[in-house]
């Protein structure tokens, strides 16, 4: 993946997490919802909803293997170990705030070896599992439409990285 | 129409873009600026104290890269020794739990729909103020028609009840009455105060009711059941955890507790076992007890407890004999409607022998005094007595009676309430009838909740407005005694920065407070001053290095210990009338009540029907816990306890769902579970369950809940709710 890819990935990754944000009128408008009506309903998929948080905006809710507290404190040591910091009103596996945090390696153009560490310890797993619990429970589309796309890219990625030649010393 | 557009969004290469997001700015979570200082902090300890029970034991919490990973028991804290239990360890996740109340909301749908819309904390604040404001209007100005409620376990309570008092509604509303009201009263009646039991240094306990043993998680619950020297007798109707571990297990008839006293005091006196010398000088009306309780004997009482009167007796001189024998004051025992007149007798028993203000016997209670936190008090021309201060005879103006408070409310009787604002109490589920409670709510032109799940209450209310985790908050200083042993004090101090869009119980209402004025036109805000750092350092002021201590460890102690002595050397005065242990009260006489505890029959409830019996549950701290998911892991439903005889002849097999309905249009469906460990007039369930709220997934619908299946019945001399005169019927569906 060349530099200007990224950039346009990354870019892209920021726009994904912009959608997951609390909705404006506007895309309420786009969405033929009231905003109050799509306000309700993305309270109950994220936030406080019906029966549980039928979508919890958190990775750690997604493993199947790992304790959660576990992967976080562990997520926010590699992003402090590479220069981030990341937001402290929010849990660490926040996934608008991993995604962005993917978004700043690859416009950083972070080394091959750095995505791979990243990807492999920290994007396995929970965005399909976020993406099945959005299928189910997302009645408006756009949510799920934005976790189905970060698997794409998720997967883009992967592809990309695993064609790059190892660097030898 | 979900499907149409699905499919529009997925079909188009632009649906994401054009959505009104065209114009992204950047990062919004992830910043380089700080990250270096932040990774140089891997690991830090903060020294802090528990919230999930009473206990408040201090903990070291380790936080790694700024997420909590575990709760350390603070080993030089005197309660916990190096002890942190299950439950508190629970407590670490909560911050991040997924179901967390994170953001100001307001109500969109109708109550219990769960529609919302989050808030601003100002939008919030504006729209509390409005019907606020407006209600009060409606009612001639006067601030009495809205009801403050609040809970115990929280350090920032004080200032919830200080915003009360400066709104200027005298109605406060506070857990004890639904707890231990007749415990307190009845002790305070006999020895002038609420004890603590010394029961590390008590070589023989009588536990009534009280289930020490699921309740209280400390080493010196520890101590007292495995030191096989000691010798503990439960009355418990239910084979409990604490039934397992003691000498010798007496399923009670439930309501007879009293009776089992006044037998033991009949052998005790009968047999001159007291100890007289005792009694002459500390004790007022013992002649009158020894005429009293003549008519009770062991036989009598066996007839009434079911317990043989051999066995009472043979308990009587075995307890008058071992010095440092100690009858448990509660907390929970049979809350019928004598309740304080049982817990006087449980005094009185203490009393003859000689234990109060003794090693091994009732101590006391004291604390570390901190610095009186002082506001101005704001006066109101227009101000109302509250509601319930006729029914209730030792009413507590800052605890209040929950249960005829409501019943007053609902019919607006002196006045209406129309607003509620309740504090961390979680009242659709513990306070018996939910029926009535939901009633109430129903009447309510206003109700605001601050908590940090979304409990019963919350689901219920208009705003609901997210106070930060204790994990997260500083919380001032709380004085308690160790088991009256080492008066301690403890904070909390924040592992992690506060989450979400939440504020502290101060902030909270330091907030709220700029929307309302006082008479003379001043915004209430101008009644707090300082913060929550600045009450901290001036309450312990006059203790040098206090602050330092507990910054550093996350308690305070300055080596004092219980005075133990203080009153029967006469350095302190016995705080009753007579300055006297009182066996016999000329204060109740003059009110109307029996001088001294007089034994009425509990009512036949009535053939196959069943006393509901609440009671605690090892895995759980009443309603709080049992969305915890560690904890839940454990017990993710409860199921009513039926008797394995009394089963088999209605055809219920463990498993089997069942109907159990009350006498007052309660019912509720679950779960049975078949037991010997039950008496057969009597079923239980644990607390916690049948959430109404969908927003605490792993109790709504798993279960059924207390509140649903209690009557609401009250004593009139502490006001305490009586949990243990709900009478049920049972089929199996």
């Amino acid at each position: 993946m060349i530099n200007q890819e990224r950039q346009e990935v990354a870019q892209r990754l920021l726009e994904l997490v912009a959608l997951l944000e609390y909705p404006t009128p506007e895309i309420a408008e786009r969405c033929d919802l009231g905003c109050e009506e799509l306000e309700s309903r993305y309270i109950r998929l994220f936030v406080n909803n019906l029966g549980g948080v039928a979508a919890p905006p958190y990775a750690g809710c997604f493993l199947e293997k790992q304790d959660r507290l576990g992967f976080m404190s562990a997520f926010s040591g590699f992003c402090l170990e590479h220069g981030m910091a990341i937001d402290p009103a929010q849990p660490p596996d926040y996934i608008p705030m991993m995604m962005e945090v993917l978004a700043m390696h690859l416009s950083d153009d972070a080394q091959r070896e750095t995505l791979l560490s990243l990807t492999a310890d920290f994007y396995r797993d929970w965005p399909k599992g976020f993406a099945a619990a959005l299928q189910e429970h997302d009645d408006v589309g756009i949510y799920v439409t934005v976790a189905d796309e970060f698997c794409q890219i998720l997967q883009k990625i992967d592809a990309e990285l695993a064609a790059i030649p190892v660097r030898s010393n | 129409m979900s499907i149409t557009r699905r499919k529009f969004l997925k079909g188009s290469a632009a649906g994401l873009g054009c959505l009104g997001i065209s114009s992204v700015t950047g990062f919004r979570y992830v910043s380089k600026a700080h990250a270096e200082e932040l990774a140089a902090q891997k690991v830090k300890y903060v020294a802090s104290s528990c919230a999930i029970c009473t206990n408040k034991c201090v903990f070291r919490g380790q936080v790694v890269n700024g997420v909590i990973k575990r709760l350390e028991p603070q080993p030089e804290f005197a309660k916990g020794r190096g002890m942190m239990c299950a439950r508190g360890n629970a407590g670490a996740w909560t911050p991040y739990d997924p179901d967390r109340v994170k953001y100001p909301m307001i109500r969109t749908g109708k109550r219990g729909e769960g529609k919302w819309k989050k808030a601003t904390w100002e939008e919030a604040y504006a729209y509390i103020a409005e019907k606020t404001n407006k209600v009060v209007e409606e009612e001639g100005g006067h601030r009495s028609c809205i009801g403050f409620v609040s809970s115990e376990g929280t350090y920032h309570e004080h200032y919830w009840n200080q915003f009360r008092a400066v709104f200027g509604s005298p109605n406060s509303l506070r857990h004890p009455t639904l707890c231990l009201s007749s415990v307190i009263r009845g002790f305070m009646a006999v020895i002038g105060t609420y004890p603590s039991v010394d029961v590390i240094n008590s070589p023989f306990i009588i536990l009534a009711g009280a289930d020490r043993a699921e309740s209280i998680f400390t080493p010196d619950t520890m101590d007292m059941f495995s030191d096989r020297s000691k010798k503990i007798i439960c009355l418990d109707p239910r084979f409990t955890k604490t039934a397992a571990k003691s000498t010798k297990w007496y399923p009670i008839k439930p309501g007879t507790d009293m009776a089992f006293a006044l037998a033991m005091m009949n052998v005790i006196i009968g047999e001159g076992l007291h100890d007289k010398a005792y009694v002459d000088k500390y004790a007022h009306g013992f002649e009158q007890l020894t005429k009293h309780v003549k008519q009770y004997t062991p036989e009598w009482a066996a007839q009434e407890t079911e317990i043989p009167a051999q066995d009472i007796r043979e308990i009587a001189r075995e307890f008058a004999g071992t010095p440092g024998a100690v009858f448990y004051p509660g907390r929970r025992s049979s809350w019928q409607g004598n309740d304080v007149e049982t817990r006087r007798a449980i005094a009185m028993v203490n009393v003859i022998v000689g234990n109060f203000d003794r090693k091994g016997g009732l101590i006391p209670s004291v604390a570390i005094p901190t610095a009186n936190y002082f506001y101005e008090p704001a006066w109101y021309t227009n101000s109302r007595p509250r509601l319930e201060e006729a029914d209730v005879t030792f009413l507590n103006p800052r605890d209040g009676s929950w249960i005829p408070w409501r019943d007053r409310a609902i019919k607006g009787d002196p006045y209406a309430i129309r607003g509620l604002y309740i504090y961390k109490q979680n009242v659709v589920a513990s306070l018996p009838n939910r029926n009535k409670t939901m009633e109430l709510f129903d009447k309510m032109d206003i109700i605001v909740c601050v908590d940090t799940f979304m409990s019963d209450t919350a689901w219920h209310a208009d705003v609901v407005l997210p106070e930060t985790s204790y994990l997260e908050r500083l919380d001032p200083p709380n004085g308690y005694g160790v088991n009256g042993i080492e008066p301690t004090l403890t904070i909390r101090q924040p592992l992690i920065k506060p989450m979400f869009d939440t504020r502290s119980g101060f902030e909270i209402v330091t907030g709220l407070a700029r929307y309302f004025e006082d008479e003379d036109g001043f915004t209430l805000d101008e009644y707090f001053e300082g913060d929550v750092e600045s009450h901290t350092r001036d309450a312990v002021a006059d203790y040098p290095g206090a602050l330092e201590m507990m910054k550093e460890k996350g308690f305070f102690t300055d080596g004092r210990t219980a005075p133990i002595g203080d009153y029967l050397s006469g350095k302190k005065a016995i705080n009753t009338p007579t300055k006297k242990l009182e066996l016999y009260s000329d204060d109740f006489k003059n009110r109307g009540f029996d001088p001294m505890p007089t034994y009425k029959k509990p009512a036949d409830i009535g053939a196959n029907k069943f006393r509901f019996v609440v009671g605690r549950h090892a895995i759980h701290t009443q309603s709080m816990t049992a969305a915890f998911p560690e904890l839940n892991w454990h017990m993710p439903e409860n199921t009513v306890w039926i008797n394995a005889a009394k089963a088999k002849s209605m055809g219920i097999k463990s498993g089997d769902m069942v109907q159990l309905k009350n006498r007052t249009g309660g019912d509720v469906q679950i779960k049975a579970q078949v037991t010997e460990g039950i008496r057969p007039d009597c079923v239980y369930y644990a607390n916690g369950y049948g959430s109404l709220s969908k927003g605490q997934p792993l109790v709504y619908g798993k279960g059924a809940s207390q509140a649903q299946i209690l009557e609401a019945h009250f004593e009139p001399i502490s006001g305490n709710a009586l949990m243990h005169e709900t009478i049920v019927e049972i089929r199996k569906v």
